[in-house]
């Protein structure tokens, strides 16, 4: 999935004096009073607040929204919160972080990375794991939807040569490249091996055959 | 120094009650390191499980989030498996100890000694071949054996001494470990509790009910609860308070009950680190069959195991002479989480009952139960800890098939080991020998069908057409595992070296079929021999009937 393309960008000001990023002749928040509409964003989205101290937001823009994610989130979780911000123009922000309009170093800001880089990040991987909420930014959500929205319903290549692009440990890169090269589909073809009988003949199969045992492959859910 | 891993994937309980072993090499080796690979969910225990130098964690739900949502790549799960294991892949063990004893540790055990075959293991693993092998026989009783019967003859524990060739030894320092404050605290609410309600001269016991298992079959009923803790008040020896964790389902209930009460209870709760300090200090604990019971053997805090629903009845129970452990009586239990045959079998006067008698307040002999409920007291032999049924109810055929079976075992792994039917002075004559006529018809056909298999076995080796009837009466008797008898415990053993062979060579593996026929021919007469000692002795000592009073088991 690529990035998408912006035909033109540029900043202008509020009537309260904010900064505003405007894209493909789309504003990003309001050109009336920025602060305001993020308060009245952020009253929809209370009660999720206080169900999860992680949130994952859809759209950095100029981060009106999510100061008042942050504002709100310190009331009821005090410092234990984490915001991860997914958006994919580099460019806005580069701008907004230059801006230095954020209120909170508790973000965690990607930009203008593919859905494969983006999953493959440990820390994001690890966001993910804890099942944050999402919040979508509205303006920015519309401008790239189908970039969020095919980050929402990836699925991993699981063919062996993009695995072992994936994979860091010589070892395994090895022992997954001499036995299934070419596989369509390696977690099925690591779980049919696993169900055979033939002779052990590396460490690793005892590894894999643990795994396999400790999380069975489960085919439906990768269809 | 030795340098022991022992991999215990499993549960909370069965974590605590390897310190058992734990203990016992500690004491016999002291300068053995000894590490634990558990997953990453219960690293709470880390801070509560002593004697434990070293602790590995394999992080089983992330793993498994990464393997089965799509959105992650493959790799991941594979690497963070990888990476969980790579510093226990590293050390030098000289012992690896498959505490588990499932697939999960067996692969493991094999991945970690493949490329070192001299570090010893204990209990069961793979071979290159994908079949499983066996440390020693006492691997096939854990794995083969215990699992098929639902009153065994040998404690789960015991079993791994053996496996591990460790002798028991008493417990010694604290396994429980806990921390100053929590003590303090705890000692502070106690004192409180026994300042309030001292009756002169008497020191006020504090006797803690666990409200909630993991598992509803095995939950004593809200209702028994009431009523208990309303026997418990209404005795100024003794004072109630409700143990829970810090979960709103356990708050909740422990909420409705206080109620009941008009809030005068008083409720503990506490996290698995506080529980220890809470526990070492209760003069009894009153729990459904999980962790803390574990939690109170390795306090020795005396308790009440309450056994219902699917729990694991005396393969694992209480490991304290001062313990009891409370069922609805054996006959008629059932050991599945859906009936509800057990349902109210046990009655808050029982449990009252039991505490007393844990308390010393009463003697076995004044101590009441309702009919269908029966109370079993360890003793300990030259195998390890062994329950009788010392109130209550008790079905002869199932304490006889224990008891004999446990001789045999004696017998069998321990040599010299006289039979000692004084247990039974209670039972009737026709009774014991009703038992033994069926033991030794299950013995008679399982000897025609051995007979018969060895039979087709040399036939086949003569003529390969008769191979097939070799097979079919070697299945014949196979499908005598099913029974329960005394003889069985032979045949699981001999089943499970048959499953075990490894030769690519079908010569080979008749050859050591018929080596394993001769063996079974010669444990099968063992049994025999044990079943005429039972014999001799039901005709020597019980010439005349004795009046039924209780069994002759000594008190503790």
């Amino acid at each position: 999935m690529g990035l998408p393309i912006t035909d033109n960008y540029q900043i202008k000001t509020s009537k309260t004096n904010h900064k505003i990023p405007v894209i493909n002749g789309i504003h990003l928040h309001s050109m009336y009073h920025p602060i305001r509409e993020a308060e009245n964003f952020v009253a929809n989205h209370l009660q999720l607040l206080q169900d999860k101290k992680n949130i994952l937001v859809f759209g950095l823009g100029f981060v009106y929204h999510i100061n008042q994610i942050i504002i709100e989130l310190q009331k009821i979780h005090k410092e234990d919160y984490k915001i991860v911000v997914i958006e994919p123009n580099s460019e806005v922000a580069n701008d907004c972080l230059s801006l230095n309009l954020l209120i909170s170093d508790q973000v965690k800001i990607y930009h203008g990375l593919s859905h494969d880089r983006l999953y493959q990040d440990e820390e994001l991987i690890n966001f993910l794991l804890a099942q944050p909420g999402i919040i979508a930014h509205p303006a920015s959500f519309n401008l790239y939807k189908s970039y969020f929205k095919n980050f929402l319903q990836y699925k991993a290549p699981l063919s062996t040569d993009q695995v072992l692009m994936v994979l860091r440990n010589e070892e395994i890169k090895k022992y997954i490249s001499d036995r299934f090269m070419n596989e369509e589909d390696l977690p099925m073809a690591l779980w049919d091996y696993s169900q055979s009988n033939h002779r052990i003949v590396n460490q690793l199969d005892y590894l894999f055959f643990a795994l396999e045992e400790m999380a069975p492959h489960n085919g439906d859910t990768r269809k | 120094m030795k340098n022991v891993l022992i991999i215990n994937l499993r549960r909370l309980g069965d974590i605590y009650s390897a310190g058992h072993l734990i203990n016992s090499i500690k004491q016999n080796s002291p300068d053995t390191t000894i590490s634990l690979l558990i997953y990453k969910e219960f690293e709470s225990i880390t801070r509560s499980l002593g004697n434990v130098d070293q602790f590995f964690f394999i992080d089983r739900k992330k793993i498994a989030s990464l393997k089965k949502n799509p959105i992650f790549s493959p790799a991941l799960a594979i690497e963070k498996f990888y990476n969980d294991l790579a510093d226990v892949q590293k050390t030098n063990w000289d012992q690896i100890i498959n505490y588990s004893n499932d697939k999960i540790g067996s692969y493991l055990v094999s991945y970690l000694t493949a490329n070192n075959p001299s570090i010893n293991f204990s209990g069961i693993k793979y071979l290159t071949s994908q079949t499983m092998t066996r440390s020693s026989d006492w691997a096939i009783m854990l794995n083969d054996i215990l699992p098929c019967y639902n009153h065994t003859p040998i404690h789960f524990i015991d079993c791994y001494h053996q496996l591990c060739g460790v002798p028991w030894t008493p417990l010694k320092n604290n396994l429980i470990k806990t921390h100053p404050k929590h003590d303090q605290s705890v000692q502070d609410v106690l004192e409180k509790i026994k300042k309030d309600d001292t009756v002169a001269h008497n020191e006020i016991q504090v006797i803690g009910i666990q409200l909630k298992s993991s598992d509803t079959s095995k939950d004593i009923p809200a209702e028994t609860i009431i009523e208990l803790i309303g026997l418990l008040l209404d005795n100024p020896k003794v004072f109630p308070v409700l143990l829970i964790a810090p979960i709103k389902s356990e708050q909740d209930l422990a909420c409705d009950i206080n109620a009941y009460f008009d809030n005068t209870l008083v409720v503990i709760e506490s996290d698995l680190y506080a529980l220890g300090s809470v526990i070492k200090h209760l003069n009894c604990v009153i729990t459904p069959d999980t962790f803390i019971k574990h939690m109170c053997d390795l306090s020795e805090t005396p308790m009440v195991e309450i056994s219902r629903g699917k729990s694991p009845f005396l393969k694992q129970g209480t490991y304290n002479l001062n313990s009891f452990i409370l069922t609805p009586t054996l006959s008629t239990r059932k050991y599945d989480s859906t009936n509800l045959e057990n349902e109210g079998r046990i009655k808050a006067h029982d449990i009252y009952q039991a505490m007393q008698l844990a308390l010393k307040h009463i003697s076995i002999s004044d101590t009441k139960l309702s009919s269908e409920a029966t109370i079993y007291g360890p003793v300990r032999d030259e195998l390890g800890i062994y329950y009788m049924p010392v109130v209550g109810g008790y079905d002869i055929e199932i304490e006889l098939s224990r008891y004999v079976s446990r001789h045999y075992l004696k017998k069998t792994f321990l040599k010299n080991n006289p039979l000692d039917l004084s247990f039974f002075n209670d039972a009737k004559n026709f009774r014991l020998h009703a038992w033994l006529d069926c033991e030794k018809n299950a013995v008679t056909e399982l000897t025609r069908d051995l007979l018969s298999t060895l039979k087709h076995l040399l036939l086949s080796q003569k003529n390969k057409t008769k191979t097939k009837d070799f097979v079919v009466s070697l299945e014949r008797l196979l499908g005598h595992c099913e029974n329960h008898h005394v003889v069985t415990i032979p045949l699981h053993f001999f089943k499970a070296q048959v499953d075990s062979l490894t030769s690519d060579s079908t010569a080979q593996n008749v050859q050591v079929v018929e080596e394993l026929l001769y063996k079974l021919k010669s444990d099968i007469q063992q049994i025999l021999v044990c079943l005429k000692e039972f014999e001799s002795l039901i005709q020597e000592t019980r010439t005349s009937l004795k009046p039924v009073g209780g069994l002759n088991i000594q008190q503790t």
